[in-house]
């Protein structure tokens, strides 16, 4: 009893000076959150990444802040609302004037001023004080013949690779550069991956003839498997074509790259699962095809993390007419369901429907004017609703047993001009 | 008392648990309304390009209540019925895509409305959503006909029908006024007022002359005052209603929201003919865009002189350009140009409007001529004005 009273004098003492710590921790907090301090813009070194193109007179060099340097140059809470700051730099060598299209670039992109009010903390004389960084800051538009302009556009944060579209408008004149950055910070699955040594060089198989190519993707396996191979999960319902750098017309088409399983990630898949909130680069679970897991995770989350498509994507040691094969599974996610299969208990439901995904990313890819043609072929087999086959977790699924066939182009091909193939007669690509 | 107590929690242990699985059940009866006995498909829009015929109705909360057995609108899907008839000799598919990027696949809508507890129930709900989503392919000679579960929208919706073949596309385009809501600018007779133009003007110069005696501002009920600047000037009746939706803004609704944000604004007289906005959640912030039917016409066009300006932003001339390349992007904007307006406002003494927000401003006004036929961005022409302030030279006026 003795003893529980001095605990319970000495809690109440430290109680005190716990208290006091806390007012005082608070008043600093204030204070901290007042005083904006952001680290001179020089210091940071985003321009060694740097990437420049140049055409006909005018050069664009565009930079994408990482969520460090963001906080750095711009505070804390711009990186918390999801504000992720691009450098521009456009010297105009012609001798016409240009304006650059900010809504090109990213069609909700913030204002200074709407960015500046994020930061904004207490009191009047601060407040300027971030409304004069930030417009001071933000690149001025107007692009007068002979100058160059630096300066930062505030768009919305993409992780992972981020397309910069720098639209250059003129009178009756339109120059338009492209740029795919990889923002370092995310940890995307196919880094991982080693693709120059993926496969024996004696391993390559080079195929020439549409009929071949088909015999290929036709007597490919149905589903992917467990990791020694056995059982028989998802439909293999993908196969897409196209030269190394043609995967951008996925980050064209906006979707988003997929983090590895790390313990960060885990609590924000965690985190997003049971606030229902969106989480766009969520781990997605390994599926086997060539007794390895996907080399590419892809996703494109709508509301919430239970509702998002995403697709696997598998290099093939077949080059076709020069180009890479993947293969590929795709499906839609449409909510959570209990399974005993998983540690949490609950899994993904899938579209049992699981054309209908298929069919989206067609669609998907054919409107971002990445797709040049398509064909379908089978493989999968055809599966009725009356007795559907199940996914590694229990899902169900059906399919008319089609394959889509992609074939990605690196440059704008306009909806009117997408070919359908019968593969057998297809000529060229 | 205690002892009361536990007696009565006993009881309450049995009775809420009867309760819950009572009102379960009730919550899981799905009973719909067959499609026979609504008449959503009479007040369907059809539009025929050769031998292609695509109609459309955008079901209300009530019809997609009935229909579906379920509230859809809670979860903000909103039903898209379209027949298309395919009389061509050509197999078409019809991309879903294309009329809503973020569209619900009918098991998803199914998914999502599903009851907690009903299994039996669910999987009635899952047949009958698909059974009644629309599909796709469109054979030669075929007419289909179901849902798209789309994504909500209030006022006008735009209802895009994308055809594709194999080397061919078409394209037909509805505007379609959601039943149950109605905006208020949609109660003015915008026809009557349409038709009292006094000033008619054929050449730029006439047009150019015709803005310059426009007032800077917007005023207060009986004319005086001067609140949110002028900076818009567009030229097109129904095709700037049209670009506006095409080009993502809401009708604003709720002018009251408006009138308590901003201050009531008049011009000849009357509170704005028209309103749009976009709403920009993650910084608190709303694009608004306030017009007016002017007594301007330019080559018998209606010309519509307004406002636009960003909630938290007094630079006006942001605002403007944003409007600008958003509707340019959409296709919109067959001519653009650049006049004096306002006159400039520097930023260390900007004025204030109605609602005592700061602003300042070059002082120049937006012209845009809308185009009711897509525009690519290098086939926009200018006005033979300077096109830009910053951008212009001295003498290129």
């Amino acid at each position: 009893m003795s003893n529980k009273n001095r605990a319970d004098r000495g809690t109440f003492s430290t109680d005190g000076v716990l208290r006091v710590a806390i007012v005082l921790w608070l008043a600093l907090g204030i204070f901290g959150c007042a005083s904006f301090a952001p680290v001179p813009i020089d210091s940071l070194d985003y321009m060694a990444r740097a990437q420049s193109q140049e055409n006909d007179g005018l050069k664009v060099t565009v930079s994408v802040l990482t969520r460090h340097e963001t906080r750095q140059a711009f505070g804390k809470k711009l990186d918390k609302r999801l504000i992720q700051p691009v450098w521009i730099e456009i010297e105009n060598n012609t001798e016409r004037d240009y304006w650059l299209m900010l809504h090109g670039l990213d069609p909700d992109y913030f204002s200074a001023r709407e960015a500046a009010s994020v930061s904004y903390g207490f009191g009047r004389t601060t407040n300027q004080r971030i409304d004069d960084y930030f417009d001071e800051l933000g690149i001025d538009p107007a692009l007068r013949a002979g100058s160059t302009r630096s300066g930062f556009v505030f768009s919305n944060l993409k992780q992972g690779t981020k397309e910069v579209r720098v639209r250059l408008f003129g009178n009756r004149d339109l120059v338009e550069f492209d740029f795919f950055v990889t923002v370092p910070g995310l940890r995307a699955d196919w880094q991982r991956v080693d693709f120059d040594s993926l496969y024996p060089e004696a391993d390559w198989v080079d195929i020439d003839d549409p009929g071949e190519l088909r015999r290929y993707v036709e007597a490919f396996m149905c589903c992917t498997t467990k990791k020694d191979g056995s059982k028989s999960g998802d439909p293999i319902n993908l196969v897409i074509i196209g030269s190394e750098d043609s995967l951008q017309g996925f980050i064209k088409a906006g979707w988003d790259e997929t983090e590895i399983i790390s313990v960060g990630s885990s609590w924000r898949t965690f985190k997003s699962f049971i606030g229902g909130s969106e989480y766009k680069y969520s781990p997605i679970s390994a599926l086997y095809v060539f007794k390895r897991p996907q080399d590419i995770g892809l996703q494109k989350a709508r509301d919430t993390i239970h509702e998002r498509n995403h697709l696997r994507l598998w290099l093939s040691p077949v080059r076709y007419r020069g180009n890479f094969v993947w293969i590929g599974a795709i499906s839609r996610d449409i909510g959570v369901k209990f399974t005993t299969r998983a540690w949490n208990l609950t899994t993904h439901a899938i579209d049992p429907q699981v054309d209908e995904a298929r069919m989206y990313l067609l669609e998907d890819l054919a409107t971002a004017q990445s797709l040049a043609a398509f064909a379908f072929v089978g493989g999968v087999g055809p599966v009725t609703p009356e007795e559907p086959k199940y996914n590694l977790l229990g899902s169900p699924w059906w399919t008319d047993g089609q394959r889509a066939v992609l074939w990605l182009s690196a440059t704008p091909v306009p909806l009117e001009q997408l070919e359908q193939l019968n593969v057998e007669s297809q000529q060229g690509d | 008392m205690a002892k009361h107590f536990s007696q009565y929690d006993r009881v309450r242990s049995i009775a809420l648990p009867a309760l819950a699985m009572l009102c379960l059940s009730a919550c899981a009866s799905f009973d719909p309304v067959p499609l026979e006995e609504l008449d959503f498909p009479q007040r369907a829009q059809t539009e025929q390009a050769g031998d292609l015929r695509v109609s459309v109705s955008v079901l209300s909360r009530e019809e997609a209540r009935q229909v579906f057995g379920v509230d859809l609108h809670k979860r903000a899907i909103q039903p898209v019925w379209l027949e298309i008839e395919n009389r061509t000799e050509r197999n078409f598919w019809f991309m879903m895509t294309g009329l809503d990027p973020n569209y619900f696949s009918a098991h998803e809508a199914a998914y999502i409305n599903h009851f907690r507890f009903g299994g039996k129930t669910n999987r009635e709900m899952d047949a009958h959503f698909s059974e009644l989503g629309i599909d796709q392919q469109v054979r030669a000679g075929e007419t289909n006909s179901g849902f798209v579960f789309a994504n909500e929208t209030v006022g006008t919706k735009e209802v895009r029908v994308r055809m594709y073949s194999s080397n061919d596309l078409r394209t037909f385009e509805f505007f379609v006024s959601v039943p149950g809501v109605v905006s208020e600018w949609n109660q003015k007779d915008l026809a009557l007022i349409a038709r009292q133009a006094t000033i008619r003007v054929e050449t730029d110069e006439a047009l150019r002359e015709a803005l310059r005696s426009l007032p800077c501002c917007t005023q207060r009920e009986n004319g005086t005052g001067e609140g949110d600047p002028l900076n818009l000037v567009l030229i097109g009746g129904i095709s700037t209603l049209k670009a506006f939706i095409i080009a993502g803004w809401d009708e604003a609704v709720f002018q009251q929201d408006f009138r308590s944000l901003f201050g009531a604004a008049y011009l000849y007289g009357r509170t704005p003919d028209i309103q749009f906005q976009k709403v920009r959640r993650r910084v608190d912030s709303v694009n608004r865009v306030q017009l007016w039917i002017s007594p301007i016409r330019y080559r018998d066009e209606v010309v519509l002189v307004g406002s636009v300006v960003r909630s938290i932003d007094p630079d006006v001339d942001g605002a403007a350009q944003y409007v600008a390349e958003d509707l340019a992007t959409a296709g919109a904007v067959a001519r653009f140009g650049r006049i004096d307006g306002v006159g400039a406002v520097s930023r260390d003494a900007p004025r204030k409007n109605f609602a005592n927000a700061p602003y300042w401003t070059l002082g120049d006004r937006t012209v845009l001529e809308i185009s009711s036929e897509p525009v690519e961005l290098d086939e926009i022409e200018l006005f033979p004005w300077r096109w830009n302030r910053l951008v212009g030279r001295p003498g290129d006026e």
